[in-house]
């Protein structure tokens, strides 16, 4: 038996040294993204041949026997692969591609993990906003609709926040002032979504870094470019088309991003208009954006960005009829609203409890509104600073200093009729009294804060915040020492508790300052917010689950600028804002939904007026999200629903004989509500993956119950007839994406 | 800056309601204009205002109505257009007959000239303790007209500018109205296209706020007005042509142009075919 036994071997051994060897070289990628895949195991059947790759993705089988082997991949998160034949020859550079089971939205790039500092502030990273219904397409700024506060803009195309006004809500760019973060009519914001790491949302009770906005702060932070290789993204909808470029300059230390969406819905917007007796497009309405993010580790402690964002919306046509019967509003009519900025970042890390953050925007704003020969035009250069000092002081004290500067060097020239507008409703340009002049200003608003995290032990469940922030305008001469403080208590692993009060000043606005045009003894104004609230994880540190937010605030508003007969401006307004605020998220396998509710009031006070609901008085204000991820294939919807916005009733008007136009008469402000809004969106994104890249097809469609949603009323000539004017009506935009 | 979006909504809003009532088209009682024979006067001077009125489907009556007049207590600011403000304020009665007054009636489609005039007697102190560019520019006195009709009020209101500048405002005039490059003698068809033979533009200067002296021309303004049917821009410059959009009816027609300066300065023509 022995005997036959070795004889058999021997017989195996030589058939199989008789089979000719073959090597196998290559580098196992994930499908579509391009990645390489480290540290998976590949195994070749029935040989039993194992290989580990490398970093780069990189293995190696030697000596496995030419033959129909088949190898085997099965690594966790991804399909199995299972192909035979692969070792018929030798292979020196063979790419296997691995398919992932699940693709999020934009998959080259990964958001970082969003790391708040405030409380109070809600973030949404790339990977949630991008696929947002109810976004067009994923865009930042209209995906923080959803979250909790955030008001329905009605006709204003702006962010609402907790029932603030338009104006007192502050956006940023890393952390820089800009004057704006939408194009025209609110269609999309002016940074491409691909090139935003995060938006932050901070609306009440925020830290002493954030001033100059008594209402709240939209901060978009840029992402760094991707440094491990080149990446790039191409789409086009039915609004616009753009690309993106970014991957690394040299091998480790640099990397560049660049990006810019241009977008025809002029081009749309000409055709339909062309045969209209009202107005004429002399040149189709055009809006485009470049971002570009220059990212140098220069060495261990210095990290060095650069963003670059321009942006310019550009509209001209002639009005043939006059607009709402103002005999002002008629004739050429041009729009123009541009800005850049390049901020420059340094960071740097004085020793392992200290760091320094130094930054710059350096840009130019400009506005040019003519119509018929009546205009205005500003050129703004302006100088942004901030600098912030963090030092770790042990593990019960930390300081933050910072300086948060803003210089402007501007011409504004005018030719406009004084503007009275009340409770919304304005008087005809044609009334006013005309002002014509040119204005050469410098501006700065200084600003120094003091954050200060305190402990009264290393595992004390409490941290107290007293913070400061001293401001000072030089457009009005206004110093304020605005003292804000935080508390908070972390009850358990997965319970925050929290509350904080502390006031707010921005300065005024321009023409609310100017000499001509406004008030030169304008004050700044102010609120001072109280908030409190908890976040509750259910979660268990897993990603399944429920989170628990909710948030209650009390902002008391003083010296609001109004309107006034006698100087332009005044500070006799007052106001106050009180409201509740829960958002519920819940993720379970492939289902992901939210609730979000908000429950305000805003109330203003006008000498004369007495109390009344603000134009964004908005009591209820519910969003339902739901999501579904399965494969290729993303579902998405939401249903929003706000109450109707108040607006300011036209009881009479007055002819005004030399001017041709009526005078409106105001019933009480805001004493009537539009009716309330209601919107069901939906988004589905259905992928194509290839070997190298992706293919995203999507469908975001807004309204799709084609509710009215009245944004604003019209009125006939003398005011005696009134309409309702609806919003967006459905709106389908068909997109495709390609990245690779 | 962030309201400048609001500029633009009401500029699209000129995208005019088709179910709304049409601007240009005659119906119910309206003043069309508020005359005067001076626009601009010293202080302590005076002017005659007369009210060109239309109620083309009010079948002749008579309607009455108050005047109060007073300095302007700041309409170009904001100011609710009244005189309550003003314990100087004058008031008065008005009445229009637009049966029996000579340029109304219904052969004029109870459309023209009211009879009654009202003379506005500017306070000579209207000035003092005005800055020097009120004082330049001129400081308004207004004459308000209030007529309850129908169940509602109709309100209208006139300036008189009271100022120091020597050269005063002189109304414009309206020479003809032409159809289609002829003096209106019949009523217009469809498509027809209307112009307007005015008086020359007035140069005068205007003081601004940074008080520099702009020299301007006057601006012509029309408003066109018919008794039936549409005028495709019925608020148009002098010297822009406009076409009448409507079949004209068979029944008497009325065609009027009120031609502004911008300085308060009015003329009217009127047209009954």
């Amino acid at each position: 038996m022995p005997a036959r036994a070795f004889v058999f071997f021997w017989f195996f051994l030589s058939t199989l040294k008789a089979q000719e060897a073959i090597q196998l070289h290559g580098r196992l990628w994930e499908m579509g993204t391009k990645k390489p895949l480290a540290q998976a195991n590949l195994f070749i059947l029935p040989y039993k041949l194992k290989a580990t790759t490398n970093q780069k993705g990189e293995f190696s089988f030697s000596d496995v026997p030419k033959s129909s082997c088949q190898i085997i991949i099965n690594i966790s998160g991804y399909k199995k692969f299972e192909e035979k034949d692969l070792c018929l020859a030798d292979q020196d550079n063979l790419n296997i591609y691995l398919e992932k089971i699940s693709y999020t939205t934009f998959e080259t790039t990964v958001s970082a993990k969003v790391i708040k500092r405030d409380d109070q502030s809600m973030s949404l990273t790339q990977e949630e906003f991008l696929k947002m219904p109810g976004s067009f397409g994923g865009d930042p700024v209209r995906a923080a609709q959803n979250l909790p506060g955030v008001g329905q803009s009605g006709a204003s195309a702006q962010i609402i926040v907790q029932g603030a006004g338009v104006d007192d809500t502050a956006y940023t760019i890393d952390g820089h002032r800009v004057p704006n973060v939408f194009h025209f009519g609110g269609l999309s914001s002016i940074v491409s979504p691909e090139s935003v790491e995060h938006i932050d949302f901070l609306p009440s009770g925020y830290g002493p870094e954030y001033g100059k906005a008594m209402g709240g702060v939209i901060g978009l932070s840029t992402k760094p470019p991707m440094q491990d290789r080149w990446h790039g993204m191409a789409f086009m909808d039915l609004l616009n088309t753009g690309a993106m470029a970014e991957g690394p300059l040299d091998e480790d230390k640099s990397s560049l991003l660049i990006s810019g969406r241009y977008s025809y819905i002029g081009q749309v917007l000409k055709a339909v208009a062309k045969e209209s007796d009202d107005f004429a497009l002399t040149a189709a309405p055009t809006f485009y954006d470049v971002t570009s993010i220059y990212k140098r580790q220069i060495n261990e402690n210095n990290k060095f960005k650069t963003t670059f964002v321009a942006s310019r919306d550009e509209l001209e046509l002639v009005l043939n009829k006059s607009a709402g019967n103002d005999t002002a509003l008629r004739g050429d009519f041009e729009n123009v609203s541009s800005f850049m900025r390049l901020i420059p970042q340094l960071s740097t890390d004085l020793d392992t409890h200290t760091k320094m953050e130094n930054s710059l925007g350096l840009g130019r704003d400009a506005i040019l509104f003519n119509i018929n020969g009546r205009y205005l035009d500003i050129d703004a250069k302006v100088i942004s600073h901030r600098s912030e000092l963090v030092r770790e002081w042990g593990p019960t004290y930390k300081t933050y200093i910072g300086l948060d500067n803003y210089f402007t060097f501007s011409t504004v020239k005018v030719n406009l009729p004084n503007f009275y507008m009340v409770g919304g409703v304005n008087n005809p340009f044609s009334v006013g009294d005309q002002r014509k002049f040119v204005s050469k200003e410098q501006n700065s608003e200084l600003a120094a804060y003091l954050r200060q995290e305190i402990k009264t032990s290393a595992d004390s469940k409490w941290t107290y915040l007293p913070n400061f922030r001293l401001d000072h305008f030089t457009v009005n001469s206004d110093t304020t020492m605005a003292p804000r403080f935080q508390v908070r208590y972390q009850w358990d692993a997965t319970l925050l508790l929290r509350a904080s009060i502390g006031q707010y000043v921005q300065p005024p606005l321009p023409q609310e300052t100017s000499q001509y045009y406004g008030n030169p003894g304008i004050k700044s104004p102010y609120a001072i917010h109280y908030t409190t609230g908890f976040t509750k994880d259910f979660r268990q540190g897993t990603t399944q689950g429920l989170e628990l937010t909710n948030n209650y605030f009390y902002k008391d508003l003083k010296r609001l600028v109004i309107s006034d007969v006698q100087t332009n401006y005044a500070n006799k307004g007052t106001g106050k804002i009180f409201g509740g605020e829960i958002q519920a998220k819940y993720r379970m396998n492939d289902w992901s939904s939210q609730i979000v509710y908000t429950y305000l009031h805003s109330r203003r006070t006008i000498p004369g007026y007495g109390t009344t609901p603000s134009e964004f008085d908005q009591t209820h204000n519910l969003n339902l999200i739901a999501g579904y991820n399965r494969g290729r294939w993303t579902y998405a919807t939401r249903l929003r629903y706000v109450t109707g916005n108040p607006y300011t009733p036209i009881i009479a008007s007055t002819y005004d004989s030399d001017n041709d136009v009526y005078i409106p008469t105001r019933g009480p402000l805001y004493s009537k509500r539009f009716d309330d809004f209601k919107s069901l969106d939906i988004r589905i994104d259905r992928k194509f993956i290839y070997d190298t890249w992706i293919l995203t097809g999507y469908l975001d469609v807004q309204n799709l119950t084609n509710s009215k949603n009245s944004q604003f009323i019209e009125h006939s000539y003398d005011y005696s007839q009134s309409n309702q004017v609806n919003g967006l009506p459905i709106l389908p935009t068909l997109g495709a994406k390609g990245e690779f | 800056m962030k309201n400048l979006f609001f500029i633009l909504i009401l500029v699209f809003s000129s995208c005019a309601n088709d179910d709304f009532k049409k601007v240009e088209t005659l119906d119910a009682f309206r003043i069309l204009a508020i005359t005067s024979s001076n626009s601009e006067v010293a202080p302590g001077g005076s002017s005659v205002l007369q009210l060109f009125i239309s109620d083309t489907k009010g079948g002749g009556r008579v309607i009455s109505g108050t005047i109060e007049a007073c300095i302007d207590p700041g309409i170009a600011f904001g100011a609710e257009v009244g005189c309550d403000h003003d314990p100087t304020r004058t008031t008065a009665s008005y009445t229009i007959d637009t049966i029996n007054d000579a340029n109304l009636g219904v052969s004029n489609l109870y459309t023209g000239f009211a009879a009654a005039t009202y003379t506005a007697n500017i306070p000579a102190t209207i000035l003092l303790g005005r800055t020097a560019r009120e004082q330049y520019n001129g400081v308004s006195y207004i004459v308000i007209f209030s007529f309850n009709v129908d169940g509602a009020v109709v309100k209208s209101f006139k300036r008189i500018v009271a100022t120091t500048r020597s050269g005063l405002n002189a109304n414009p005039t309206i020479s003809n109205v032409s159809i289609n490059g002829n003096v209106a003698s019949a009523k217009p068809n469809k498509d027809d296209v209307l112009t307007l033979t005015t008086s020359v533009a007035e140069d005068y200067s205007y003081q601004n706020v940074d008080d520099s002296l702009e020299a301007r021309s006057e601006v012509f303004e029309v408003a066109w007005y018919v008794s039936e049917g549409e005028i495709n821009k019925p608020k148009a410059l002098s010297s822009e042509s406009v076409k009448y959009k409507s079949t004209p009816p068979t029944s008497p027609m009325l065609l009027i142009a009120v031609l502004r300066d911008g300085r308060g300065g009015i003329a009217v023509h009127r047209d009954v075919f």
